[in-house]
């Protein structure tokens, strides 16, 4: 069959082209943050594990608050968030109530907004309340940052549990609390999951409100650190630069990994309804 | 099964419950954004520089911007950018999810791996690729001299850097454009294909008998999504190029923030509310595009 | 005496565009141990009136009372919700917890109720072996086929001895053979257990089987009220008529007049006089349809006593029978041959059973 052979060998070509594309420019993070040297492309390689160590352990490069300093922050906003959308997204879902349409689509327009027309007004806010510079001063805007995907993704994941499994629960005796607890949360366990991770891995990679409201390490994130990243004695260095790319990069990616179903699910979803 | 309208309790606790429900997610909504964006509103139609006192300006903000040399660049440079990555990115996500869409044993590594450029933050994205485009020692330079071609300063020169830029930003985002395609195509019931084979129609036909006209409502909200972000683009353009060489590269966000950096906040809003609007009319623009491309169809 | 009494029950509700009434003035009383059934096409009224007996939903006007108790009235403001009813119910898809097992599901209605383990496992082990499910106990119902879904959805509605069983079309999902083996399982659990059953289904084959006494709905009023045998025999009019029975009744226009002092009708030009029992129906000057069931329909090829000349539109051959279409004054009736031998345009002779024949005002 001429068509299908062609097809394979095109589909093949096409993949690999594709799948280089993509890990190239991981692959070459790897090589040299494991390189001694910068210009390793076309000399010799020389293995090593120093950049790594120093990232690892010099203490004036801060590489670990950075990493501890995202981790809570992004985790704290995720768990927040998926709860506030998952509350949103059973509202919208078991009650009709008068415009609900209109409200969903207010909320949608807020996500529309560029960060810059926020950032401005709300580095204000949170330096009138003190929170310059702290967690809370970033964990509280990423909720809000991420609130409308979440609610999306969750409106989908919410409206496909069946009303009869409510009434189901109702008729064996339940509260409306006790259903929610019982039957509701469990079955939407898995989209609840999908949307904590989305969530995290938002927060995780959020940049301008970090840049523009922590000053020092305390509470700054890893992405805006690896921006900051000059280096201690003139020549920008890379091996480290690379070598703390690797580290932030890699927990990432062995999330999407291992939960790529889930991730794909969950956006999925939210596109769909669009 | 028979679904009619719900029960219309008219009980007021069910308005409570609804309202407690509701109520957390919505005021994040109000404190986080929507102040700040009134409040933004508000400090663009004021003067208002660090040091100097706050006073009303009115719209001379907006004059000011309009006739402002540096917005006239960003705004040019912006407007490209959208023409060029848009499309770019929504051919590439098209290819890529035909790619993770075929059956195959490894059709979960093979989406893992194209997810992975998304997942990686903006930031290190942007370093990855500044080393990538260094002129002595990055991989792009590597590639061009194994094709036989003199060293090119990527990031030094403005088309270089315009380039090295919408690369960039292809790679992090075609996996969404992908996904969001994705879905679309696992919609489509594989009937339909069959019945083309059966039909005698090749797969280009199928291509784009089937598949495109099917997929377009998917698109559009893909086409919708990227307009948006590539208007508001900043992170990667802040550690590429910082905007330069000369400004050439300065996106509004970045134009933007370098205002609210410089202290001069009215200013800085103003620009702020501009994008917005621009984001706005731009969606409406895409919405519009989208229902035509469907009546003609 | 625990029955159930539902009294000038009105629901109406509004949607985007107008307001929709679903059930208008519904008086019906449930005997104690009865299987009752309400029947109906779609969209009139049936699961709602169930969803409103449950505590699902509120009424809008009308009371509900269970032997002693209100359990809802609107006039006086009183409502009982539907986990304090002592109601069991069983959803057209089951609604079964997916991430529970088969005995986590039937157990959890008795631990809201906080019974006790060991007490609630004896009671989920003889509900789960009265349904024949005691040997699945651990599965999950995602691994189970429809059939024992059901059964565990049955399972869980018994487990706690409820005052009334309410069912919403928990047959439709199940393939033929399959519905037809449950329906006897169903009827003779409820004759074991004696609970006061409300049944809902649009197929009027279940209602006939299942039912002690049926009540057929359309479009919220229930058109009437009896036995199986009182529906089929005494329909009031031709929905109901054309309603119960299959093939339906054949429902034919006639003019009524009156001819040599007597009344007369026509069949295709054939002219008949009124049987002596329907006079009694008939006023001057309104339009009548007359019914007739395909049963009491007799076909011949030569023209006999009483019959009137007719064509034959189609033919079904069922094997057992054969349906043949004809015409009669402007519409196509339905009636049986027992023989195999009618052909298609065939001119032949049709007589009716007069004995067995309905008028209805219309």
């Amino acid at each position: 069959m001429n068509e299908e052979r062609i097809q394979k060998i095109l589909y093949y070509a096409a993949l690999i082209i594709a799948l280089l594309f993509v890990l190239a420019p991981v692959l070459f993070m790897i090589s040299m943050s494991l390189s001694e040297r910068a210009d390793f492309l076309g000399n010799r390689y020389i293995f090593t594990l120093k950049h790594f160590r120093e990232i690892l352990t010099t203490e004036s490069l801060h590489f670990m608050r950075y990493c501890l300093n995202s981790i809570v922050i992004s985790f704290v906003s995720a768990i927040i968030c998926t709860a506030a959308a998952g509350s949103g997204a059973y509202a919208f879902t078991r009650f009709h109530f008068r415009g609900r349409i209109w409200l969903l689509i207010a909320i949608l327009t807020l996500s529309m907004f560029p960060q810059i027309s926020i950032v401005g007004y709300l580095f204000r806010l949170i330096a009138d309340a003190g929170l310059i510079n702290t967690y809370t001063g970033l964990i509280l805007p990423y909720t809000a940052w991420i609130f409308p995907l979440s609610l999306w993704i969750l409106i989908s994941y919410f409206s496909q549990i069946p009303r009869d499994l409510d009434k189901a629960a109702y008729i064996d005796g339940c509260s409306p609390l006790q259903a929610i607890i019982h039957v509701i949360l469990p079955v939407a366990a898995p989209g609840m999951f999908s949307t904590l991770l989305l969530a995290f891995i938002s927060a995780f990679n959020e940049f301008m409100f970090a840049l523009m409201m922590t000053t020092d390490y305390t509470a700054r994130t890893v992405p805006v650190g690896i921006s900051l990243f000059q280096g201690l004695h003139g020549e920008i260095p890379w091996g480290a630069i690379m070598a703390a790319s690797t580290v932030t990069t890699a927990p990432v990616v062995i999330l999407t990994l291992m939960f790529q179903r889930y991730i794909i699910q969950g956006l999925t979803r939210g596109a769909i309804k669009g | 099964m028979k679904n009619m309208s719900k029960k219309q309790r008219n009980i007021s606790s069910d308005s409570l419950w609804i309202a407690g429900f509701l109520f957390p997610g919505i005021a994040f909504l109000v404190i986080f954004i929507l102040i700040p964006v009134f409040g933004t509103l508000f400090t663009s139609l004021v003067s208002d520089i660090t040091f100097m006192k706050r006073q009303w300006a009115g719209l001379d903000n907006y004059i000011r911007l309009f006739n402002d040399s540096a917005f006239r660049q960003s705004l040019g440079f912006t407007i490209l950018f959208i023409l060029v990555s848009v499309p770019l990115e929504t051919v590439a996500g098209m290819g890529l999810a035909l790619l993770m869409h075929v059956k195959s044993p490894f059709r979960g590594v093979i989406r893992a791996i194209i997810l992975i450029p998304w997942a990686i933050p903006a930031a290190v994205t942007g370093r990855i690729w500044e080393v990538i485009y260094n002129v002595n020692y990055g991989l792009a330079n590597y590639l061009v001299s194994m094709a036989g071609f003199g060293p090119v300063n990527w990031l030094g020169t403005a088309s270089g850097a315009f380039i090295a830029i919408v690369l960039a930003d292809l790679w992090k985002t075609m996996p969404f454009v992908a996904i969001i395609i994705l879905a679309g195509l696992s919609s489509i019931p594989e009937t339909l294909y069959q019945q083309a084979r059966i039909d005698g129609a090749s797969f280009v036909r199928r291509f784009f008998s089937i598949t495109l006209p099917l997929l377009r409502p998917v698109i559009v909200v893909a086409l919708l999504f990227r307009t948006i972000d590539a208007l508001r683009i900043f992170d990667l353009i802040y550690i590429l190029t910082s905007g330069g060489p000369g400004g050439s590269t300065t996106s509004l966000s970045l134009l933007g923030y370098k205002y609210f950096i410089g202290g001069d906040y009215g200013y800085g809003s103003t620009l702020s509310v501009v994008i917005f609007l621009c984001a706005f009319l731009l969606s409406l623009v895409v919405i519009r595009l989208g229902r035509f491309s469907r009546e003609v169809s | 005496m625990n029955r159930l009494v539902i009294k000038n029950l009105s629901k109406k509700f509004k949607t985007l565009h107008r307001e929709v009434t679903a059930l208008k003035k519904i008086n019906l009383t449930v005997e104690s141990g009865e299987f009752f059934v309400l029947l109906g096409p779609s969209g009139c009224g049936k699961s709602t009136l169930l969803n409103i007996i449950a505590g699902l939903e509120h009424a809008s006007q009308g009371e509900i009372i269970f032997g002693d108790t209100l359990l809802s009235s609107v006039e006086k403001g009183k409502f009982v919700p539907p986990g304090t009813r002592n109601v069991a119910m069983v959803f057209q898809n089951y609604a079964l917890y997916p991430h529970m097992s088969v005995s986590e599901n039937i157990e959890f209605p008795l631990k809201i109720r906080k019974i006790e383990k060991t007490e609630r496992k004896r009671m989920v082990d003889e509900a789960a072996r009265m349904l024949s499910i005691d040997n699945m106990l651990d599965a999950k119902p995602g691994e189970l086929s429809g059939g024992q879904r059901q059964r565990v959805a049955i399972a869980r509605a018994v487990v706690r001895k409820p005052d009334i069983f309410l069912l919403d079309e928990p047959l439709s999902n199940l393939d033929a053979q399959l519905r037809a083996s449950t329906r006897n399982s169903l009827k003779s659990l409820q004759k074991r257990l004696g609970v006061t059953t409300i049944y809902v289904t649009h197929d009027q084959v279940e209602a006939m089987t299942l039912g002690d006494r049926v009540a057929l709905l359309k479009n919220g009023t229930v058109e009437q009220v009896g036995s199986p045998n009182e529906l089929y025999q005494n329909p009031k009019n031709t929905f109901v008529g054309g309603f119960i029975g299959s093939p339906p009744m054949n429902i034919i226009e006639t003019t009524i007049y009156e001819k040599d002092g007597k009344v007369t009708f026509r069949l295709n030009e054939t002219e008949y006089v009124l049987p002596e029992k329907l006079l009694q129906k008939i006023s001057k000057g309104e339009k009548y349809k007359l019914g007739i069931r395909p049963e009491h329909i007799c076909i011949f090829k030569e023209p006999v006593k009483d019959s009137f000349p007719s064509k034959v539109s189609g033919i079904e051959r069922l094997g057992r029978e054969t349906v043949v279409f004809a015409g009669c004054n402007l519409s196509t009736i339905t009636l049986f041959s027992p023989e195999d031998t009618v052909l298609p345009d065939e001119k032949v002779y049709l007589r009716f059973d007069m004995s067995r024949l309905y008028v209805f005002r219309e």
